[in-house]
């Protein structure tokens, strides 16, 4: 076997730092899309957006469908409590996303197929040994991961309710809509690109501490739908709403948004939501220092 | 590039992994071979920066005594013995990914992987998923990433395992050209000491996490006793020719019987055989046959480790 004429000495700079990490990012980003059922799962979770677009195409008179109630809301003046069904509202924006249903749901389904086993996946056919013995360190690989799920889910989170303000913003006679709004949607959008940070943030943890992807799986669907199941009931059994948002991991960051969006909500405790993530998050990072020493996976 | 290490100390908690070892590997292909605990793993951990010795000095000869553990991951490659590869990946994937995470940018990552995975033969399977690979294919996509950032030193950890004859032998045909065409320092840790004596050029063992024995290969075979088989016809009309004749020889050497009229004799390197064919004589027994066994790499490693095992 000659060798010579394929193989060349390599002559390049090499790169460092985040470049070394972008990759890995994109690889966890568009490792969803490389089969057909993963663009199909990714199609699916966009749906509640899609749904909201479809509304405001109907309610901004681009198509003559659905009730005749719908198609004149934007004519008529809303009450306040309606304000998540209001397009001058940036609430209306939101709440695809900030929903229990279907918002929480779709972001459960995408995120435990991607977030959640990402590093668990890694570990069962032994790639952490591949990857903390090249040029990056097992927090960068960490970050690596997180950054490409969160990339990911922001694209649902962030994305879609920015497509929708913007496409309002273009339905409506004027730019009063987009003037109106602009200030409280920027402001939830960041609140909600920061949540979805924490949230996948906290599901790469879990997945980096799981001895197996199923494992990771069910730890992260279990905290999400569990925690909101006892939040409600022990907010209900205490007669104590604020619980919710002390006990439910999903209803903690919805509490957060609407805060820092300055949208309304009642008997919630933006404190206990701060706390609840805090610990959480702080919690499992102890844990995975130490799944994250390079002897483990050299072992 | 040679790497030298001087007085490394390893220890994991209260566990003496390596103690005060002193050993260089030299450019060429090195065997690191040792018992299940002996300390080869640490010390390749050690060289990878993975692992900090407790005291010494590791020293590349190409890099500043103060590189950072990236520095020498950048002129180092490595195979890890276990099956390992990136889920839902393409060999391709695999390897340029692990390239880019190297500090190659991404069109010399792309390249790269491409002529590593033709060097290694997997340039027909190389969009294939990992995960389908053989056994063999997989040995191979590990050797091709462990290249793809053209290292001056690789350190392969058993990489003939579970391969089959034909697999075996085409691993250790490119282990080889790795040595002896690209010019690579080979480090290769094994347990099958017939693949060190195939493609290396020198041997270190360890016991405890000491160095018992090193040095070429052919100078390690060389030294110490030689055993010889020798078949006799028993003397005419003699009775017990064949037990004369091992008491004959027991005289001046070691020696066993190890069959109807065959013997085993064990020289020292300074004695010739014609010696033995003078003492067999002697009891009117005939020399049918004689074979000077050459000693083994198996034979110096197992001699090293009882060594080790008897002055402790």
């Amino acid at each position: 076997m000659s060798i010579a004429h394929h193989y060349r000495p390599l002559d390049c700079e090499r790169v460092s730092g985040f470049q070394r990490i972008w990759p890995l990012a994109r690889q966890e980003m568009l490792g969803l899309f490389r089969t057909r059922w993963g663009v199909a799962l990714y199609l699916v979770c966009l749906f509640p957006a899609l749904g909201r677009l479809v509304m405001l195409l109907i309610m901004f008179g681009v198509v003559q469908i659905g009730p005749r109630s719908l198609q004149n809301r934007m004519a008529s003046n809303m009450p306040a409590s309606m304000d998540e069904l209001n397009p001058a509202r940036a609430a209306f924006y939101f709440e695809s996303v900030l929903s229990t249903m279907p918002g929480m749901i779709f972001f459960l389904l995408l995120t435990s197929v991607v977030v959640s086993r990402c590093v668990a996946r890694d570990r069962a056919t032994n790639a952490l040994e591949l990857y903390w013995t090249r040029g990056i360190s097992p927090w960068g690989y960490v970050f690596g991961k997180w950054l490409g799920g969160f990339l990911l889910a922001a694209s649902m989170t962030v994305g879609m309710p920015l497509l929708l303000w913007i496409s309002a913003c273009f339905l409506a006679e004027d730019w009063t809509l987009m003037t109106d709004t602009i200030g409280q949607f920027s402001i939830g959008l960041l609140g909600i690109a920061f949540m979805t940070a924490i949230w996948t943030a906290i599901g790469t943890l879990i997945s980096a501490i799981a001895s197996s992807a199923n494992l990771a799986m069910v730890a992260w669907s279990m905290l999400i739908v569990g925690s909101s199941a006892a939040g409600f009931v022990v907010s209900r059994v205490l007669d104590e709403d604020s619980l919710r948002s002390c006990l439910s991991f999903w209803e903690a960051g919805r509490v957060v948004v609407r805060s820092m969006a300055d949208l309304p909500q009642r008997d919630v405790s933006v404190s206990g939501a701060f706390l609840m993530l805090g610990s959480l998050f702080g919690g499992l990072l102890l844990l995975v220092r130490r799944r994250m020493r390079v002897v483990e996976a050299l072992r | 590039m040679s790497v030298q290490l001087e007085n490394v100390t390893i220890r994991y908690g209260e566990h003496l992994a390596v103690d005060d070892l002193s050993v260089t590997f030299h450019q060429g292909s090195i065997g690191l071979l040792g018992r299940n605990g002996a300390g080869k793993s640490s010390v390749l951990k050690a060289l990878l920066g993975l692992v900090r010795p407790a005291s010494g000095k590791i020293q590349f000869s190409e890099l500043p005594s103060d590189a950072s553990a990236a520095e020498v991951r950048a002129h180092v490659g490595y195979m890890p013995e276990r099956d390992a590869h990136l889920p839902q990946a393409t060999g391709f994937e695999m390897v340029s990914l692990l390239g880019m995470l190297s500090g190659l940018p991404r069109r010399d990552a792309w390249r790269r992987a491409h002529e590593v995975l033709y060097l290694v033969g997997l340039e027909e399977q190389r969009y294939r998923p990992v995960s389908g690979y053989s056994a063999g294919m997989r040995q191979k996509a590990k050797l091709a990433s462990a290249l793809v950032h053209d290292p001056s030193v690789l350190f392969l950890d058993e990489p003939t395992n579970g391969l089959d004859p034909g697999g075996r032998s085409e691993m250790l045909a490119l282990v080889r050209q790795m040595s002896q065409d690209l010019g690579k320092s080979v480090v290769f840790s094994t347990h099958i000491l017939q693949d060190v004596e195939a493609v290396c050029d020198s041997a270190i063992v360890l016991e405890r996490g000491k160095v018992v024995t090193q040095g070429n290969i052919q100078d390690l075979t060389a030294g110490g006793e030689r055993e010889l088989l020798l078949r006799v016809d028993p003397a005419p009309g003699v009775n017990d020719s064949a037990k004369k004749v091992l008491e004959e020889l027991q005289l001046s050497w070691r020696a066993e019987a190890i069959g109807e009229g065959r013997f085993a004799v064990w020289l020292l390197d300074d004695q010739c055989t014609s010696s033995v064919f003078a003492a067999v004589r002697k009891t009117s027994a005939t020399v049918r046959s004689m074979q000077l066994k050459r000693r083994s790499l198996e034979d110096v490693f197992l001699t090293a480790v009882r060594g080790s095992e008897g002055s402790l």
